[in-house]
């Protein structure tokens, strides 16, 4: 196809004014169009509605808030070294390519450039560069007190005697729940068929649970909170698991979906994969007890994922007692106890 | 190959088009809108019925008409308790969503319970639906219309709760789904795959929205505490008890017959519910008197 220009008597190309043409169109539908959309149905206010929900106006965050965890100062360390790499990396790269954006653009009598097979050499050359620098990035951030290592893999121990503060996440569409073990120091077996709605919302066995077995440990003493409670300076040991809703009358379930902690203070993110719990563990440094802070979902889960953030408290001795009810260093749990799915359930009800 | 452009002429004839068809589109009314007051819907059908002299002549379909069937005055009293002792209310924890508790101080609304098992001073159960499940087979229930309920069933979001937590609705009831909140509730359907955004203070009207009999739970994805059950029943012999566990169908039919009455409450598993029971009409009558309906706690 090869396209010809026409200018038209007044002296304009035509290819110009089938794109005024398009311009005048455009405008004329969409002021012509404006009443018809101005007619949307105003909300219809009820008389006591007494009260003007303003939400609390957090700042929001323009760069990272401070690091409360014993590892967050070497993962920022981490950040600003690739950081620093890749700026300057960037800003050489880019302002060459803007350099010779400028200097050799197109003027008359330029001879065309051709494009030629390269240097092998200067190639072979930034290529090995740049794979030892990733090198040496992946390979430093193994080790140390902030290693990749040390944070996913160097949990620490629990059980009786353990200072080791212990909590069972629950992650449902869109909520967040945390289940702290009780004065027995076990935590209470999950079922999903035993979630109600507000009351049980993790589905807690309690009193006499009625399931088969395996071994069921009564969670009439748990706590269940929508908030994340941690005593300072102690490790904290977490099991994340996603869980579906049930709903009992009809019978029904809904699969659990992918979500992901986040706690920005805390420099910590874990998906949580439906079928698949895991562990996290954090210290929070001394000095940050009394202060408020914040767990979100950084995984898309659905329609409700932007509202699915739960508070995160860091509490002194006396207000974690007053919090839970007990005094959580006499009840660190042995273990975990086994997560039973909801097709497994199925199969103990059989 | 050469391109063709627009000429003058077609735009002109475009915007003229386009013109045209949004000076229409702007004058016609939206459905809603028609409905509404001052819409040219409004009170249509109520006027038409109203009109008519025949009472049983007008469509029973139509809400507030009435219906074609006769019904009669026998009414069927009783009262649904629990036995056993089934766990008090508990409070909900709402600190998740500040704006809740802020809106329901504001209110009067006092801390929220949990609804699902309420019991009264004298053992009465609370939110439990009587109905009437066979033995109408004889009269045609399509022609019942909503006779003697209202023809909408409003449920609202309030102070983070859903008013009522539970409710009966027929099948051809319309329902008003309330957010009298300025904040954002979303209501979740996931038997009708219905799903609606709320984000202020607003109502969505849903005509002939249930239409399974039974069962069908509603949930909020913002605020997972919230929930509320639609029994969804076909003709409009039903009763819903209060705190006192009583309830009253009224208007059954004059003529002799044999009905069984069932009782639904949303329950759990520690509570059993009791089986359906006969009731023989006779005379003008319920030759069994007041009814009564167990639910048995066991735990």
């Amino acid at each position: 196809m090869i396209l010809t220009r026409e200018k038209s008597v007044a002296g304009y190309s035509s290819g110009f004014r089938s794109g005024m043409s398009m311009v005048v169109v455009t405008l004329a539908v969409l002021v012509l169009a404006a009443p018809a959309w101005s007619q949307e149905e105003k909300p219809v206010a009820p008389a006591e509605t007494a009260v003007e929900v303003t939400q609390e106006a957090d700042l929001p965050l323009l760069w990272m808030p401070e690091a409360i965890s014993t590892y967050g100062d070497g993962v920022d360390w981490l950040f600003w070294l690739i950081f620093w790499i890749t700026g300057i990396a960037f800003v050489v790269v880019e302002g060459l390519m803007l350099y010779f954006l400028i200097r050799y653009r197109h003027r008359e009598g330029r001879e065309k450039a051709h494009y030629t097979h390269g240097n092998n050499r200067l190639e072979v050359s930034w290529t090995l560069a740049t794979v030892a620098i990733l090198v040496f990035i992946g390979v430093i951030q193994l080790w140390g007190e902030s290693g990749w290592l040390t944070i996913k893999d160097g949990y620490p121990e629990m059980g009786k005697g353990k200072e080791t503060f212990v909590v069972r996440v629950y992650a449902e569409q869109f909520a967040w729940y945390f289940n702290y073990p009780g004065k027995d120091g076990k935590f209470g077996d999950q079922r999903h068929s035993e979630i109600e709605k507000g009351t049980n919302p993790v589905g807690l066995l309690k009193g006499s649970p009625g399931a088969k077995p395996p071994v069921v440990t009564d969670g009439t003493d748990d706590k269940v909170l929508s908030r994340l409670v941690v005593p300072e300076g102690v490790n904290v040991l977490l099991q994340l698991t996603s869980i579906g809703k049930y709903i009992y009358e009809p019978r029904s379930y809904t699969h659990p979906v992918l979500h992901s902690f986040f706690s920005p203070h805390l420099r910590l993110k874990q998906d949580l994969v439906p079928y698949h719990p895991n562990q996290l563990w954090f210290r929070v440094k001394p000095g940050n007890a009394g202060e408020k802070f914040e767990i979100v979902c950084a995984e898309l889960c659905g329609e409700g994922h932007s509202g699915m953030r739960a508070d995160f408290l860091v509490l002194d001795e006396a207000g974690l007692a007053k919090e839970l009810g007990y005094d959580w260093r006499t009840a660190v749990p042995e273990n975990f106890p086994d997560v039973v799915h909801y097709y497994q359930e199925e199969k103990e009800e059989e | 190959m050469k391109v063709t452009r627009f000429s003058p002429p077609g735009v002109v004839v475009a915007v003229i088009l386009t013109a045209g068809l949004s000076v229409l589109s702007a004058g016609c009314e939206t459905k809603k809108q028609a409905k509404l007051a001052g819409g040219s819907e409004h009170g249509k059908k109520g006027s038409d019925a109203a009109a008519s002299s025949d009472p049983t002549a007008a469509a029973g379909d139509s809400p507030g008409a009435e219906p074609k069937e006769k019904f009669g005055t026998v009414s069927l009293s009783g009262l649904v308790k629990v036995t056993g002792t089934p766990p008090a209310p508990v409070k909900l924890d709402t600190s998740a969503k500040p704006e809740c508790g802020k809106q329901r101080q504001a209110l009067g609304l006092g801390e929220l319970m949990g609804e699902k098992i309420v019991v009264g001073a004298e053992g009465g159960f609370k939110d439990c639906i009587v109905f009437i499940s066979k033995g109408l087979g004889r009269y045609n229930l399509k022609d019942m219309g909503t006779y003697g309920h209202p023809a909408e069933v409003v449920i609202d979001q309030k102070g983070c709760q859903y008013v009522p937590h539970v409710f009966a609705v027929m099948q051809n009831q319309e329902v008003v789904i309330k957010n009298s909140d300025p904040y954002l509730h979303n209501v979740s359907i996931p038997a009708l795959s219905f799903n609606l955004s709320m984000p202020d203070v607003g109502e969505e009207r849903k005509p002939k929205f249930f239409k399974k009999t039974g069962p069908t739970a509603c949930q909020c994805s913002v605020h997972p505490w919230m929930g509320a059950y639609a029994f969804v029943v076909k003709n409009p012999f039903f009763s819903q008890t209060g705190i006192d566990g009583k309830f009253t169908i009224a208007k059954l039919p004059d003529a002799d017959g044999t009905y069984t009455v069932e009782v639904w409450h949303e329950r759990d598993r520690k509570l059993k519910a009791p089986a359906a029971q006969k009731i023989t009409v006779k005379d003008g009558a319920v030759t069994e008197g007041n009814i009564v309906f167990e639910f048995t706690y066991k735990g």
